[in-house]
């Protein structure tokens, strides 16, 4: 059984920019994307993404607009801005700065001096 | 520049709420499509795959109004909808809307009505520039004793003389007989209302003007050509207004004086009475019409006010006001003629009636029962809303369970108090506004025309609106809050599972409907006591005793002087009238007197013995006069007829004013001195001797203590001829008055004749306080209704809740008796606190009455039982009608109904 993390918050709004950076997708896609691409790991509510969504869009960070699917099928597209981009950068930035950190602390072998 | 385009993003959401939510729908079902359809491809069968795909997405509903308030949907937009939801609520429940926003409606109109007037008087600024900086005037002298007269002496040296105001004006009222030249067709002598001012009046206070030009320093100089200043509603309601009134003559009480300007309708000065024209005070001396003596230093009638240069405080004007007055008052008291002021002090004169300590608590009473009244209306609401929520129980609950937050169905609760205290108060302000006008015309409508038109603005202003909105917002948290949050509290099962607690369990919302249960019992006590106390003492007043007998009593006044009729004319005429009146088979007695009983208060004079100056009242009077008007002769003897010819001028004294000045001794024989009307020097001072003592009376004004130390003069012949003849009849009045004027009608035609029987006289002084008698009783009796339809209310609500538990014990072989007694029990405590409550309450309520009411009338032991006692049965019956009811119902169809 695969191990489902919970979502660290503040973490989703950083996942879905990268996944739009790639690519303009529909809230499907976008949970779909990091289902995989993170190995079933991380699960997205969709009762969290689409406030999400209209949080980062009422933000500037992403635009939206209904365009048709391969399938034909009506759905919303998002799209990242250039705002939201420069968001991205940011928070992937803080977040490596948080790893490392994180990391360095668990790293460390013996006693505390 | 992010916060605006966030704010116009969001105006564009307002607009297109509804299709954001239906795209947001549209979204949520393409996840939900698109899931099922992997799912699908994973090996489910269809109908799996969607049941599936629904569990996984959780709810939709949440998840989309989640998003739209995320989006930022404008809070505005939920207010819109939720009060439109507010008003499909209450059109559902008409009976309940027309209730809850009549109570709420009738309450806040009565508090709006109450906040109209005194904002009319208080609050409202003065129509004249800055008003800010008008200051008002006072004494107090070395004994402590507070006035506001002064004499025009006094005024000329405190205008002259202050360096901190930019003037001093003086003011005094006089009615008047204005008449249009004889060049013109002879005509009629109109009656107005001259306020005789100074000339800086116009200048200090800002006046503006509409016509001509204003009065100014010049004109009140001694044999300037004499100027007035007509009011713009006297000029159009009397001279058409026409433009060329400017530069006519007319005659003021015979003598010519030019109309050179006309002030503008808002323009009323510092009194609600309008003057219908204004004329300089030493012009008003010479055409006899100033209602004291321009000259003494102690003869004071004038209202002095001032304003204040910018950065000058009160306190320093006052102080510089009292040096200019003290050197020349300390010479006259060491020649023994004058009082000595020992302060001039200022008040601020913004308004009409500025506020102050006194003025605060007088108004305390009133304020009080108004606010009770809304009180009780917001208790009644609260009930109502309580047993609304019992009813929707149920759709809260499932909302709640779906998902709704609980922040946002408390907000569409409050909007719906807030709907109903909105359209209560747009009621009230209709109301307020119509019946406070309608009752001003009725009350200064019963004014006679010498009251002088009041001019009080009493439709809503700003200021009154935002009273109303303060009253709305404090009556929905009183009313709306507790029962909404109680509504949307989180104990949902309780609810679905079928709400009332059974056997004993605590009731939800008990706590609150039981402090609403002895709140109204409490307050209806209040605002009742406070009603009987106020109907109480107007009615004291009204049968005050004034200690005379005038019932049969009339003031005639022949003539003013008028169309030029030479003085002596008019006074053989009036004593020709007097003689033939004497005469007349229906006539007891009649007498000359200078002030008329009950028409006001009147002047004090400084009375000096050879040592000291006493202030007393005094009168001028002729023989017969105590006989006129029922006075008791307690010692000496009254004036005769002898003593009008007499050298030696005679006085008669009130035995309050024999105890004040010779308390050693008898007080026959003694001397007063009395400052002349004309001349001021020391030389001029007449001698009175006393030669009798009469009992006190009331002859004032009827809301101050008795007349105190009084004095009648004997007038001097000179004196007689300005002088009101009294009439005392043998009977009724009313058969003499066409007789008089018949009677006057033959010795003078060219002299009109006023009539005034004296009853009617003192009645007008009564008049406001018959009227606040009346509205107290009328708020009084509204309270009562509301708390009563309250009371009912909740104890019905109460016994509704328990239904379940009564219905038990019914099925379990309850009598009717039993439920009652069940029910009884309970309620009774509540209502008994509440009396004991309302008890103290009460104590504390008339004493503030009693230090605030002039004419105060306790309410009697007999009042503060009855009126507990008659509530205390009318909960009784509100308590057993639910609880009989409840207790026929048959038992299993109350069990079975969920």
């Amino acid at each position: 059984m695969t191990d489902r993390r919970e979502l660290l918050p503040g973490m989703l709004e950083m996942l879905v920019l990268k996944t739009l950076s790639l690519a303009p997708l529909h809230g499907y896609g976008i949970a779909q994307h990091i289902q995989r691409l993170s190995g079933e790991v991380l699960r997205i509510e969709e009762g969290s993404l689409y406030p999400a969504l209209q949080r980062m869009q009422a933000k500037g960070w992403v635009s939206s607009e209904w365009k048709l699917t391969p399938t034909k099928r009506r759905a919303r597209y998002y799209r990242l801005t250039a705002a939201g981009r420069k968001r991205l950068g940011h928070e992937a930035t803080g977040f490596d700065r948080v790893v490392q950190a994180v990391g360095r602390v668990m790293r460390t072998e013996g006693g505390i001096p | 520049m992010a916060a605006l385009r966030e704010a116009w993003r969001r105006l564009r959401a307002l607009a297109g709420a509804a299709s954001l939510r239906r795209e947001l729908d549209d979204e949520m079902r393409f996840h939900l499509d698109s899931l099922a359809r992997d799912l699908e491809h994973e090996g489910l069968g269809a109908g799996e795959a969607r049941a599936a795909a629904r569990r996984r997405f959780g709810n939709p509903l949440a998840t989309r109004e989640r998003s739209a308030e995320a989006r930022g949907l404008p809070r505005l937009e939920s207010v819109v909808s939720d009060v439109r939801y507010g008003g499909r609520m209450l059109r559902r429940s008409p009976g309940f809307a027309v209730i809850a926003i009549g109570a709420i409606g009738l309450a806040i109109g009565v508090n709006c009505g109450f906040f109209t007037v005194i904002d009319a008087l208080v609050f409202e600024p003065l129509a004249v520039t800055d008003p800010s900086a008008i200051v008002h005037l006072r004494t107090l002298d070395d004994r402590g004793v507070d006035g506001q007269l002064f004499s025009y002496v006094e005024y000329a040296e405190l205008d002259a003389g202050t360096r901190l105001l930019t003037g001093v004006t003086a003011f005094a009222w006089r009615p008047v007989a204005l008449a249009p030249t004889t060049a013109e067709r002879g005509g009629d002598a109109l009656l107005a209302n001259a306020a005789c001012v100074s000339g800086n009046y116009f200048s200090v206070l800002g006046g503006p003007i509409v016509l001509g030009r204003a009065l100014v320093a010049a004109d009140e100089r001694a044999g300037a050509a004499p100027a007035i200043v007509l009011s713009q509603r006297f000029w159009e309601a009397h001279f058409g207004a026409a433009r060329d009134v400017i530069g006519r003559s007319v005659l003021v009480d015979g003598r010519q004086v030019t109309i050179v300007g006309v002030a503008r309708r808002d323009f009323i000065g510092i009194q609600p009475r309008l003057p219908d024209l204004w004329m300089p005070i030493a012009v008003a001396g010479d055409v006899g019409a100033t209602p004291g003596r321009a000259s003494p230093r102690a003869d004071r009638f004038l209202e002095l006010n001032g304003r204040l240069r910018p950065g000058v405080t009160r306190a320093r004007a006052g102080a510089e006001l009292s040096t200019i007055l003290r050197e020349p008052e300390q010479r006259e008291v060491a020649e023994g003629t004058g009082r000595r002021v020992s302060a001039v002090w200022l008040t601020s004169q913004s308004s009409l009636v500025p506020m102050s300590a006194e003025l605060a608590m007088l108004a305390a009473p009133g304020l009080l029962v108004v606010l009770l009244v809304l009180v009780i209306a917001c208790a009644n609401l609260a009930t109502l809303l309580l047993a609304r929520a019992l009813v929707r129980q149920r759709e809260i609950a499932v909302r709640l369970a779906v998902g709704a937050s609980r922040g946002r169905l408390l907000r569409q609760l409050l909007t719906e108090s807030l709907l109903i205290a909105a359209l209560g108060a747009a009621l009230g302000l209709a109301l307020a506004d119509w019946g406070v006008v309608a009752m001003a015309r009725a009350m200064f409508g019963a004014f006679p025309p010498e009251a002088g038109t009041i001019v009080l603005d009493l439709h809503a202003n700003w200021r009154v609106l935002a009273y109303a909105a303060a009253l709305v917002v404090v009556s929905v948290v009183a009313f709306g809050l507790a029962p909404a949050l109680q509504a949307t509290s989180p104990d949902v099962s309780a609810q679905l599972k079928g709400g009332d607690s059974a056997l004993g369990g605590r009731i939800r919302g008990s706590r609150l409907r039981d402090v609403l249960v002895a709140a109204q019992v409490a307050a209806c006590v209040v605002v009742t006591v406070a009603a009987g106390i106020l109907v109480q003492s107007m009615r004291r007043l009204a049968n005050v005793d004034t200690g005379l007998q005038t019932a049969s009593v009339v003031a005639a006044d022949l003539g003013f002087e008028t169309s030029g009729r030479p003085p002596r004319v008019l006074a053989a005429a009036r004593q020709t009238f007097a003689a033939r009146v004497r005469a007349l088979p229906g006539v007891r007695s009649a007498a000359l007197v200078d002030l008329v009983p009950f028409s006001g208060g009147a002047a004090t004079m400084a009375i000096a013995d050879r040592t000291t100056t006493t202030a007393v009242r005094s009168n001028l009077v002729t023989a017969g006069y105590f006989n006129v008007v029922g006075q008791r002769l307690l010692q000496g003897r009254v004036f005769a007829e002898s003593d009008n010819g007499s050298v030696t001028l005679t006085a008669v004294v009130t035995a309050a004013a024999a105890r004040a000045l010779w308390p050693a001794r008898s007080a026959i024989g003694q001397m007063i001195r009395v400052p002349l009307p004309v001349a001021p020097t020391p030389a001029d001072i007449r001698a009175y001797e006393v030669i009798g003592v009469v009992s006190d009376a009331r002859s004032g004004w009827m809301w101050e203590r008795d007349d105190g130390a009084y004095a009648y003069l004997s007038a001097s012949p000179a004196e007689r001829e300005a002088l009101t003849l009294l009439v005392r009849a043998d009977d009724s009045a009313r058969d003499l008055l066409p007789v008089l004027r018949e009677l006057a009608h033959d010795v003078d035609p060219r002299s009109p004749l006023r009539l005034r029987r004296l009853p009617d006289v003192l009645e007008l002084q009564l008049l406001p306080f018959r009227y606040s008698a009346g509205v107290a009783a009328a708020v009084g009796a509204l309270a009562l209704a509301l708390a009563c339809v309250g009371l009912y209310g909740v104890v019905a609500f109460a016994v509704r809740q328990r239904r379940r538990e009564v219905a038990v014990h019914v099925a379990m072989g309850a009598t009717t008796s039993d439920v009652l007694r069940l029910v009884l029990r309970r309620e009774l405590r509540l209502v008994l606190a509440g009396l004991a409550a309302a008890l103290a309450l009460s104590g504390a309520e008339a004493r503030l009455f009693a230090s605030v009411l002039v004419p105060f009338a306790p309410l009697g032991a007999t009042g503060f039982v009855l009126i507990p006692a008659a509530i205390f049965c009318v909960a009784i019956m509100a308590i057993l009608v639910p609880a009989l009811s409840a207790s026929r119902v048959e038992p299993m169809r109350v069990l079975r109904q969920d």
